[in-house]
């Protein structure tokens, strides 16, 4: 029973991770029809930026979130106007292509800044605690809480503001967002600096508790598919829900089928993928449609 | 004579080779309700698209309030007080009709700080009245898309609304709409009109409507302007009985 419980636990702390991690992507496609292949690179500069500043300023990885967020930020409003922009009318094709070039580009970069070697941040208090006899890991489980927190305030921008309802208008039809005065461009800009932001400080959380190098990326892309199939586009409450399945089933395979280990988990998340888009295609939350309902 | 609000220059548009909109020339003048009919495919709604600048025109110009806008974007000539409906009717069907009415009014002279906030308590209100206005107001909480089709034709004609625009481009605001409704969306235009003295171009293959409503009206036939004068004379024009019936 308390290896269940712990699997659990552990699950559901990967999951509240997965869950914010997810965001970026499911938001960018479900807004923009995005389908962002460098998501799991920006999560991979943003744990960098968190290594960078843990080495050269002694920075808390966590605290370091307050820098990393608004310069990531930037980043992505600046990727938005120069270079996604211009995919937007374009065949779904060019946009796999120019994110997977991307994807290449920002993992090659890295690599030759850092070079290849595995970093590491190492906090003091990557420890664990014990409670009701189920080990806590106290990295994780900050990780879980801020993710809590992202998500709760993405959803409150998105639900309160007008910033908020004019990227759900945006999102719904976009010609209509434009003919009430909303700046398409602009909204879109700042849905991207928002996702990249949030796809950084993501990869800056995690940065205590995995190893850093410049292709860790791709697995999170990968994951980020399954979940948003799980879940939904750009549905916050759905990024949780398949944060949660992914995580919790992932756990619960590396601690109950023996030889397999944590090392499954892509594999894990594609064979999830298969057999969601097999049983239920619409996903766990029939979510799995465009925000828009109508493009032109 | 009053001044022309809305014009039009010489508008042609094609779409891979095939003339859509060919050298047409219109004048909507400030106050009036102005009718633009035609058979399906003359070009009415491509036309629209140019005048709102969604569609960039091939050729020819486009001029607001005095102002060349032809290179303008939709949301810059929504700014300066154009609005319109579609066709398709597009409102936001996964948000609340409160919701759907408040969007219409972002973004207009606000900081990015500002855009971070919820809405002016004075926009609400202004919504709120006019979901009144439009016979809307018991359905403020209920979702878009739960609506029905006249309903959300009242509810997009509220939204173009809500920017208090000078001009309201209306595509076909009652295709698909019973009898009752149509004489609601009748009387609160004619209320525009008259008592707001909101310009209206209309877009409608009911002609009884467009008879009641306006007092000019432009023909569009095969891209090409057919016939342009009053509801009377329009009626009797040979060349547009010709081109709705045939010989």
């Amino acid at each position: 029973m308390t290896q269940f419980l712990q699997a659990l636990l552990s699950g559901l702390l990967l999951g509240g991770f997965y869950g914010v991690m997810v965001l970026g992507f499911s938001v960018l496609w479900g807004v923009m029809g995005i389908i962002n292949l460098a998501h799991g690179d920006f999560l991979m500069t943003g744990a960098y930026l968190a290594w960078l500043m843990f080495r050269t300023f002694n920075l808390d990885p966590f605290i370091s979130l307050v820098l990393i967020l608004p310069l990531m930020f930037v980043v992505g409003y600046a990727l938005q106007k120069i270079l996604l922009n211009r995919l937007i009318e374009r065949p779904r094709l060019a946009t796999l292509l120019v994110t997977f070039g991307l994807s290449i580009s920002l993992a090659n970069l890295h690599k030759i800044l850092y070079t290849a070697d595995p970093r590491n941040v190492p906090v003091a208090y990557n420890g664990s605690i014990e409670l009701w006899g189920i080990s806590v890991p106290i990295v994780k489980a900050i990780v879980f809480f801020i993710a809590l927190g992202m998500m709760s305030l993405l959803h409150l921008l998105l639900q309160r503001t007008r910033l908020g309802k004019a990227i759900r208008a945006a999102a719904q039809n976009k010609n209509a967002a434009k003919i009430v005065g909303i700046d398409i461009d602009r909204v879109y800009a700042i849905t991207a600096g928002i996702c990249i932001a949030l796809t950084a400080g993501a990869g800056a959380a995690i940065s205590p508790t995995q190893a850093i190098f410049p292709f860790m990326g791709q697995p999170f892309t990968l994951k980020a598919f399954t979940i948003t199939v799980l879940g939904g586009l750009g549905r916050i409450p759905g990024a949780l829900l398949g944060g949660m399945v992914l995580g919790i089933t992932e756990v619960m395979v590396a601690t109950y089928v023996p030889g397999i280990g944590t090392n499954f988990g892509v594999a894990l998340s594609l064979i999830l993928l298969v057999v969601i888009l097999i049983v239920r295609p619409q996903g766990l939350s029939s979510g799995l449609r465009p925000m828009n309902e109508d493009r032109s | 004579m009053k001044n022309p609000l809305l014009e039009g220059r010489q508008i042609s548009k094609s779409f891979q080779g095939l003339a859509a909109v060919k050298q047409v020339n219109l004048t909507v003048f400030t106050g009036e309700m102005m009718g633009l009919i035609g058979p399906n495919g003359s070009g009415k709604t491509t036309l629209f698209d140019c005048l709102c600048c969604l569609q960039p025109v091939d050729r020819g110009k486009i001029f607001f309030k005095g102002r060349n806008v032809t290179q303008a974007r939709p949301n810059q000539l929504a700014r300066m007080g154009l609005a319109r409906t579609f066709q398709r009717i597009r409102i936001y069907r996964q948000m609340t009709v409160l919701e759907n009415m408040l969007i219409s009014r972002q973004w207009r002279g606000e900081t990015l700080l500002d855009i971070f906030k919820s809405s002016h308590r004075q926009t609400k209100i202004r919504a709120k009245e006019l979901l009144e206005f439009l016979l809307l107001s018991h359905l403020d909480r209920e979702y878009a898309g739960n609506l029905s089709g006249g309903q959300q034709r009242l509810l997009e004609i509220g939204m173009a609304l809500m920017p208090d625009p000078e001009i309201i481009l209306l595509d076909e605001a009652t295709s698909g709409i019973n009898p009752t409704l149509i004489n609601t969306i009748k009387e609160r235009i004619l209320i525009l009109n008259q008592q707001q003295g909101k310009t209206f171009l209309i877009i409608e293959h009911n002609i009884n409507f467009i008879s009641d409503l306006c007092s000019r009206v432009c023909v569009l036939h095969q891209g090409e302007k057919l016939a342009e004068g009053t509801p009377d004379e329009i009626k009797t024009n040979k060349a547009v009985i010709e081109a709705y019936f045939g010989r």
